[in-house]
């Protein structure tokens, strides 16, 4: 773990502050295995109907399933649906 | 929901993006704001959906990338706006037509009444209605549901309740008759609704008073009502020999009503029930006439009599004759009328026995007279209640159910 990160965990905790807030981090909400939102990410490195690939803040995050549709796509979320398999976090 | 409301509202497109770096599109859209939705692949094309207003942004993007961009639909108000424009009749058509629908169902199309069997009283109920101005072609504001169920309430006592309402542009009527109550157990006598010669007597409650043959006057107590010396509701059956009499009188000449030659005449237009008099008389000048129309329509309308209708009225005076007629067709009429008469006065089931017609008047004699009378066999026991003393068993209601007697004598 990188000093700032380990010093950012330390201030959360110390503050009683969500992690995601203070580190940006990003934050996953799965709901099933049919929708999935993500918050904080930094764009879409690869879309196909079978895998998704979204940039985070450290690293990005691989989303492979069937028949994924980008239901919404602002800035700070992304609302994905279908038939999700696995997520992976590199 | 609100939001792709919202969408609809604002105008979006449908936009389908062939080609290379497709998510570097989607990445600079991002980038600047573009909001996206509904992004999915349909082949090797991809699809997403964004604001009709923010498609233009996209033309800078896409100059720098090698993907090609093309709308596939136009969806939301401001281009369904943008064709009903174009197609003005199709805007008044559809004005037209909600208009209409909106005065149509302004009115009364129908009306029914419900809750009730008895041909009779939904007769008089239907009367009731248009007496109170609830027909179809009404307009519904003119009609007041409670004031037509006061109304009702008001001339139909064997009703229980009633309810007006509107359903769309029928109006409807429903009631509720009243229950019968049950018959309070009444004492009573049977006695003799009109004089006559006792025939038959049957009692099936009570005691008889009278036997074959006695002669009896109307209100001559027939059938008591006392069993074992305790109040019962007599019951029973007496025939009686009863006649009834009936005079007529009548000059011997026929009135009758012929044309004096005297016509007044009047043009008038009939458009959906109104009546506009164009030229003639406004009133009829004769107390007596006798009305020819002749009907032309001006725009006829498969079987119905036409919207517009032009009607030519010629009035004939009349004026009454009297014919003289012999004095035996004058006898033969009033004998026949005096007999409907007569028939009138026999009571339900009667049997008539003889008719005896006379004509009272001598040849030559005004008027002439005549006189018939019917011999006939009939029922005329009457019940009349009564109140018993307190030493005869009280006040008599719910009284004595003493064991019925039936006893027959002829």
């Amino acid at each position: 773990m990188q000093p700032g990160i380990r010093f950012g965990k330390r201030v959360a905790e110390w503050l009683d502050i969500p992690a995601d807030i203070v580190l940006d981090l990003p934050r996953v909400t799965l709901v099933g295995n049919v929708e999935l939102t993500l918050e904080n990410h930094r764009g879409i490195i690869e879309y196909s109907p079978a895998r998704l690939r979204m940039a985070l803040p450290q690293g990005e995050l691989v989303i492979s399933g069937q028949e994924l549709v980008l239901v919404s796509l602002a800035q700070d979320e992304v609302i994905i649906k279908g038939y999700i398999k696995s997520l992976e976090l590199s | 929901m609100l939001l792709r409301s919202w969408f609809w509202l604002q105008g979006q497109v449908l936009v389908q993006v062939e080609g290379q770096e497709r998510e570097r599109l989607l990445n600079q859209c991002l980038a600047r704001g573009i909001y996206l939705w509904d992004i999915r692949w349909k082949g090797n094309k991809l699809y997403f959906r964004l604001l009709s207003q923010d498609f233009f942004l996209l033309r800078p993007l896409v100059r720098g990338l090698r993907a090609k961009v093309s709308i596939e639909e136009k969806i939301g108000f401001p281009f369904f706006w943008r064709r009903f424009k174009r197609r003005r009749t199709l805007a008044l058509g559809s004005l037209l037509f909600v208009m209409i629908i909106y005065a149509w169902s302004s009115f009364i199309w129908s009306v029914k009444v419900e809750g009730i069997n008895h041909p009779e009283q939904q007769r008089r109920l239907n009367q009731l209605l248009i007496d109170q101005g609830i027909m179809p072609g009404v307009l519904r504001q003119r009609v007041d549901p409670s004031l037509v169920e006061h109304e009702v309430m008001t001339q139909f006592p064997e009703l229980a309740w009633a309810r007006a309402y509107f359903t769309g542009t029928i109006f409807i009527l429903e009631v509720v008759p009243k229950l019968r109550q049950p018959e309070l157990m009444q004492p009573n006598h049977l006695v003799a609704g009109r004089g006559g010669v006792v025939l038959d007597v049957l009692v099936l409650a009570g005691k008889a008073l009278v036997d074959q043959g006695d002669s009896v006057q109307a209100g001559d107590v027939l059938i008591l009502g006392e069993q074992s010396r305790r109040p019962v509701s007599a019951k029973g059956r007496v025939l009686a020999q009863v006649w009834h009499e009936t005079y007529c009188e009548g000059e011997a000449v026929r009135e009758y009503l012929v044309r004096s030659g005297t016509v007044a005449c009047r043009k008038m237009v009939r458009f959906l029930g109104w009546e506009l008099i164009m030229s003639g008389v406004k009133e009829v000048p004769f107390p007596q006439f006798e009305l020819e129309q002749k009907r032309k329509c001006l725009l006829p309308w498969r079987k119905s009599s036409g919207l517009v209708e032009v009607i030519d009225e010629t009035y004939h005076e009349l004026e009454g004759k009297r014919t003289p007629i012999p004095e035996s067709d004058c006898a033969q009429q009033l004998l026949e009328r005096a007999l409907a008469q007569a028939k009138r006065k026999l009571g339900e089931g009667s049997k008539i026995i003889d008719i005896d017609n006379k004509i009272l008047s001598q040849p030559g004699d005004i008027p002439v007279r005549v006189r018939v009378r019917i011999e006939a066999v009939e029922d005329i026991a009457v019940p009349i209640p009564y109140y018993p003393r307190a030493s005869e068993g009280g006040i008599g209601i719910g009284g004595a159910s003493g064991e019925e007697s039936s006893s027959s004598r002829s």
